[in-house]
């Protein structure tokens, strides 16, 4: 059988401590293609997505519990065998807040490609711009790459931090909210962008705009209280969804 | 589970309460043309009109409501389901409204008449009676959301087609025998036609009712089926 997933969540649990976030949660995540995760706040969709980067590594106490496997080589990036770094290296992610480096322009893209060895002045020109016209940046900042990021609008320090994830060539893209600290003109690039990016990418999108996952995403996912209660093509969870607790969400009826 | 918005909630119980209220006033124009059909009135043609007046409005009224709710709502879900059913629906009744004006000048016609009597109207008077409970049993479904008892309209709506298939063959039959009242007969033909297509928009509609719980589009396929076979 053909496999069509960049990666997948196995019955995974993460506890937090003795705080069971997640519980026995099974999620591909589509191969060149959005997945969104939607759901109440506290739901776990933040906790899955960033079990896809081990960023619960860094906390001590934090466990998981099942597997999550990269494809095409199929390995668990959960294993202890498995350097979460090298998870890292492979996977790229985007936060709520845009979060440039207090560098350039240019360093900024260029940071993850020196780490990666790239060193040659050339070398490193081509790849950074070609990160900053795949992130839609190129033609607003191909003038002034040496200044500071800082001096950037919101929208574009965000697709910088999106050219700064592409640069080094991830296998998955995480997006954690990318887009509620942004205007809806920002916003509204940030998503036009993802919908291009999806021809080269996997993406996995958490969001509480469901408005945005259902306007971007291929494939939906809706959690609550630490569950998977349905996954599905996004048209179809957005017309008829087949779980009464995803209707009730997804409708406002929230209580 | 209760809308978090109660202004989102009423909108969309507002829009349920004008679409009753637009069946509501098919279904007395309905009464009204049984007068007619019974030779009740004479009143009632003006009734009707005024009827199908209201109508018309509800329509264009209930069309805007239902744009509203999607250009400040976004209804997705059951909701979305609910908006779009509703603007289905509105349409169903407007055309129910215009053939059952349009019955009311027939009919108003054929009373002028005094030899077109109760015998040549009996079969009016069976359909009017299926469609007032074909009519009934829609609306009452749609304010149930009821997508089974939706459907008792479809074996309602055969015997419907059965009786427009007996009149027309009776008043075939008697126009050859009476050239000089087809006219008459025409009437009679042309209401049952009417009524017909009346029962075929309460048909519609509890297709519409089953969209709404399934989310499945259930139109066309009766047709479709006898094509394949």
């Amino acid at each position: 059988m053909v496999n069509n997933n960049k990666a997948r969540a196995d019955n995974l649990h993460v506890y937090y401590g003795n705080f069971h976030a997640l519980k026995g949660v099974s999620l591909p995540v589509i191969d060149k293609g959005i997945t969104a995760l939607i759901g109440p706040s506290g739901c776990g969709k933040s906790t899955l997505l960033r079990a896809f980067n081990r960023m619960h590594d860094l906390t001590p106490g934090n466990r998981y519990q099942g597997e999550i496997r990269l494809y095409p080589d199929d390995v668990n990036i959960l294993a202890d065998t498995v350097d979460p770094i090298a998870v890292r290296m492979r996977i790229g992610m985007v936060f709520q807040k845009p979060n440039p480096f207090p560098r350039s322009i240019f360093e900024n893209v260029a940071y993850g490609l020196r780490l990666r060895g790239v060193h040659g002045k050339v070398a490193l020109s081509e790849k950074v711009e070609a990160a900053l016209q795949a992130a839609a940046l190129w033609n607003e900042v191909k003038d002034r790459l040496d200044k500071p990021a800082s001096a950037l609008s919101g929208g574009q320090q965000q697709r910088l931090c999106i050219a700064r994830c592409l640069a080094t060539e991830p296998e998955l893209l995480l997006f954690d909210e990318p887009t509620s600290a942004l205007d809806p003109i920002a916003t509204a690039s940030i998503e036009e962008l993802m919908v291009a990016l999806r021809e080269h990418y996997s993406i996995l999108i958490v969001t509480h705009n469901m408005q945005q996952a259902a306007r971007v995403s291929d494939q939906t996912a809706f959690m609550l209280m630490g569950e998977l209660i349905e996954y599905s093509n996004t048209k179809q969870l957005f017309i008829k969804p087949d779980d009464p607790r995803t209707e009730d969400y997804i409708t406002g009826r929230f209580g | 589970m209760d809308h978090t918005s109660t202004v989102y909630k009423k909108e969309l119980t507002d829009l349920r309460d004008t679409l009753m209220h637009m069946g509501g006033l098919v279904e007395s124009q309905l009464k009204q043309v049984k007068r007619i059909v019974q030779q009740q009135g004479s009143v009632v043609n003006a009734h009707i009109a005024l009827l199908e007046q209201e109508i018309n409005r509800a329509q264009i009224s209930i069309d805007f409501q239902c744009t509203e709710l999607i250009a400040i709502r976004q209804p997705v879900g059951i909701d979305l389901r609910r908006v779009l059913a509703s603007m289905h629906i509105i349409n169903d009744l407007e055309r129910m409204g215009d053939e059952l004006k349009k019955c009311a000048t027939w009919g108003q016609e054929l009373n002028e008449h005094a030899e077109m009597g109760k015998m040549r109207r009996a079969s009016l008077f069976s359909m009017l009676e299926v469609l007032e409970t074909m009519l009934a049993l829609v609306l009452t479904a749609l304010a149930r959301e009821d997508a089974a008892q939706a459907q008792e309209v479809f074996s309602l709506d055969l015997s419907l087609d059965n009786f427009f298939a007996d009149t027309v063959r009776a008043q075939q039959a008697y126009m050859n025998s009476n050239p000089g009242l087809s006219r008459y007969c025409l009437d009679i033909i042309f209401m049952a036609k009417s009524f017909e297509r009346v029962g075929d928009h309460a048909k519609n509609i509890a297709e519409a009712i089953g969209a709404i719980i399934s989310g499945v589009d259930t139109r066309h396929q009766i047709n479709q089926t006898k094509q394949t076979n």
